[in-house]
């Protein structure tokens, strides 16, 4: 089943409609991006447009001042990337359910330096990727079966497992695994299996640790021979 | 007589034109303040609980948001648009600027520890750099005022150097969570102390129109209840309600001018939003411009071919010091998996390691001089941008980590004194000009044999306390020349028209009063004789009233 952007606001927000003044992009993300290239095996990504959020944003209304870029086929990969990387579990629905693909788009499609690095650097793991599936008989990596996904993932993903040849693939993976762990974490669901349990106002003293909590430190500062203050 | 309709024209509306505006108006003076950034109200524009996902690039810094999307910096951070400044050969340094009412205020970290009788005193102590021309003991009542006008969380904890507040003048502090008992339990058993942190959040309801803490959303965002303490929700506002306070936002300060009794008789500045150039007239001047801003202004003002205004000692712009900034990260295999709770409280510290050795340093058994102290940050943060840092793998597997790990890192930071040198000043740059045509400042920055030294010590301590903890270091621990954080990073800028005993060596007395220009005070950091350990904000804030109300009482006698 093929990937459908999500339509939440973070994307359905334009940044035509922010009102938002036109620096040129070329101007803030340096030389020109290469990457826009046509590419044989995964489309052709669209070129970056959209501009800086700048320094005054509104912190009330968040906006995206730039348009999504990934090709219809790059998005697919991202699709299925993702859900190798974050499968569903009983409490947390898949990477592409939760939207992570949109999320890794509108990451490398931002007008900004360090996106734009990171965008050559996704673009190249993308079409490696792609690149393996179809030696091997796939016609794309978002279609393989299961298998073989994980066999050529397998070569970039595991740090102590890279040669010279991957060493930037693998770095390349480590972005988007930090990225799109990142965004899972911070979603609604993610965010709640991970055990964030903040950003909820209370009255009064601030609680502290939880009975629960002090007795497994106590218990964890007994097996290092340390006693816990009693006056903090 | 004037033809102004106020008495004192503040410039800058952060701690220290914040606190003289609020101090001068309480007196019936009448203040207009100019701003050089926009208007802010921080009511309807402090995102609270806004949550990262809602954000572009999960609230992810940027260039244009060095500290993230939902930072309460306006306008401002690591480099503005069309405000280049420029730095010397072989120097780094980095000029943070908030373009906005209320200034830094607004999002700073609300660390607000004491400066202690040994700092006052750093050259009597050790021969090195300069005492500052007053005693700990003449600041410490109003360091008491200050604590309690603004509210400060922490408790006497009695240790050397580290003052006791006055009788029910401290809030009490949140409790400590998880690993900070933990840091602490490890801090006891190698003998050093971890106490609570004096930081400017409310605990408790003064009846001021500011709530207490709700444990809840980051201090980072501004506060919009008022708990954690900026100007933009005390004393501007009540500044403003005594009807002496007008406030120009948009103006860009270039100029101190004076007549010709050699008095400041106004300020001209540029009206951002006209491009105007503008003059306005006042009795007195209040500099708060934050160091470097009102150094520059003083160097670009009409004495210029005399090396600036109220520069007789050659002083204005030298003596340039930031806090000694270093860190080392350790995780903790004991808090792993550790039982989940809301662990947000103040969000910023609630216990800290004050400098501890004192005795050892005055006896000669440390290599190097001067105190820091160690601020350290572990908990269940709001999941965001970094949340998939450092992990391996992918699938259950790598999740079921991310999971474990999650609340077992703990940072600790070195926040060091720095002693002045004579590598360390801000200029005008001959060659450059900003975007207004007002020449820029020009860096120089070069830590000494002191700081290295020093940064060595604070690596060897947090490493030995995250070793007791039973964790192992996963930060680089690289050499203390290349650890130390390059000048200006803390933000904590210092120095540049420092206060001293006499016009020969300093730019203002105690009071921050300048020595060549009498109506013209100095009320930011630039004043600070000496950068000690403890973050500056709160003496800021203390020098700021002390001056401002020095200043009243010269206006009443006639003397200004």
């Amino acid at each position: 089943m093929s990937y459908l952007p999500k339509t939440d606001r973070r994307t359905t927000l334009k940044w035509l409609l922010a009102g938002i003044g036109t620096t040129p992009v070329l101007a803030a993300c340096g030389a020109p991006d290469h990457t826009d290239q046509p590419r044989a095996l995964l489309g052709v990504p669209k070129p970056i447009s959209g501009v800086p959020y700048g320094a005054d944003p509104d912190l009330m209304t968040p906006a995206i001042t730039w348009d999504l870029t990934l090709s219809p086929e790059q998005l697919q990969l991202v699709a299925a990337l993702t859900d190798i990387l974050l499968p569903a579990n009983q409490e947390v629905p898949a990477g592409s359910a939760l939207g992570i693909p949109d999320f890794i788009d509108e990451w490398v499609s931002s007008p900004y330096e360090q996106t734009q690095d990171d965008r050559v650097e996704l673009f190249a793991l993308f079409d490696w990727l792609e690149g393996e599936a179809r030696t091997a008989g796939a016609s794309s990596f978002a279609s393989a079966n299961a298998a073989l996904k994980t066999e050529i993932l397998d070569r970039v993903a595991w740090k102590d497992r890279l040669t010279d040849e991957t060493r930037d693939l693998g770095e390349a993976f480590d972005t988007f695994r930090n990225l799109s762990v990142s965004a899972y974490f911070a979603s609604e669901a993610g965010s709640a299996w991970l055990g964030y349990l903040g950003n909820r106002p209370s009255m009064g003293d601030y609680a502290g640790p939880t009975q629960e909590a002090l007795d497994h430190l106590d218990a964890q500062l007994a097996l290092l021979g340390l006693q816990r203050p009693m006056d903090l | 007589m004037a033809d102004h309709e106020h008495d004192v024209l503040v410039i800058g509306s952060g701690a220290g034109g914040g606190m003289a505006a609020y101090v001068l108006t309480q007196s019936g003076v009448k203040v207009h303040m100019l701003e050089a950034g926009r208007d802010y109200d921080p009511i309807a524009e402090t995102p609270m609980f806004s949550e990262n996902r809602d954000a572009p690039l999960l609230g992810a810094g940027t260039p244009d948001k060095d500290f993230g999307y939902y930072n309460a910096t306006i306008d401002g951070g690591w480099e503005i648009d069309g405000e280049p400044y420029s730095t010397g050969e072989d120097t780094e340094f980095q000029w943070w600027r908030t373009r906005m009412l209320g200034g830094r205020t607004n999002h700073w970290a609300r660390n607000s520890f004491r400066m202690g009788e040994y700092d006052f005193k750093p050259k009597t102590r050790d021969g090195l750099g300069f005492d500052w021309p007053m005693e700990y003991a003449e600041l410490a009542p109003w360091y008491d005022r200050v604590e309690k006008l603004v509210g400060v969380y922490g408790v006497n904890s009695g240790l050397a150097n580290h003052p006791d507040s006055g009788d029910a003048v401290l809030q009490p502090p949140p409790k400590a969570r998880v690993p900070e008992l933990f840091a602490a339990a490890a801090a006891a058993d190698i003998g050093i102390p971890c106490v609570p942190a004096r930081r400017a959040v409310l605990t408790r309801d003064k009846g001021d129109g500011r709530s207490p803490c709700f444990w809840a959303t980051d201090c980072g965002r501004g506060c919009n209840i008022g708990a954690a303490f900026q100007t933009t929700t005390s004393l501007l506002p009540w500044a403003r309600s005594t009807g002496n306070l007008t406030i120009t936002t948009n103006a860009m300060v270039y100029e101190i001018t004076t007549g010709d009794d050699g008095k400041a008789n106004g300020a001209r500045y540029i009206d951002k939003t006209t491009g105007e150039h503008k003059f306005i007239g006042a009795r007195a001047v209040v500099l708060a411009a934050s160091a470097a801003e009102s150094a520059r202004i003083l160097l670009n003002s009409n004495a210029r071919d005399t090396g600036g205004l109220a520069n007789s000692s050659g002083q204005v712009g030298r003596n340039l010091m930031d806090t000694v900034g270093s860190g080392i990260t350790g995780q903790i295999p004991a808090l792993e998996n550790r039982p989940r709770y809301n662990e947000d409280g103040a969000m910023g510290m609630h216990v800290y390691v004050p400098f501890w050795l004192y005795e050892e340093q005055a006896a000669g058994q440390l290599d190097f001089p001067r105190g820091y102290h160690l601020e350290l940050y572990s908990q269940f943060s709001a999941p965001g941008m970094g949340s998939g840092s450092g992990l391996d793998g992918y699938g259950p597997s790598m999740l079921d980590s991310a999971r474990r790990y999650y609340g077992s890192f703990i940072h600790f930071a070195q926040r060091g004194e720095m002693i002045p040198n004579e590598n360390c000043y801000a200029e005008i740059d001959p060659d450059g000009k900003d975007k207004f045509g007002i020449p820029i400042l020009k860096f120089h920055y070069k830590h000494s044999a002191h700081e290295f030294a020093q940064v060595a010590h604070a690596q060897q301590a947090s490493i030995e306390l995250i070793e007791r903890m039973g964790g192992r270091v996963v930060s680089d621990v690289k050499s203390p020349e290349e650890a130390i954080a390059a000048g200006g990073v803390i933000i904590h800028e210092i120095g540049t028209a420092r206060m001293g005993a006499s016009a020969a060596d300093s730019v203002t007395n105690s009071y921050g009063q300048t020595w060549n220009v009498p109506n013209l005070f100095i009320l930011d950091g630039a004043i600070f004789a000496s950068k000690a350990h403890k973050n500056p904000t709160l003496t800021i804030l203390t020098l700021a009233m002390r001056g401002a109300d020095h200043m009243v009482n010269e206006m009443k006698r006639g003397a200004i």
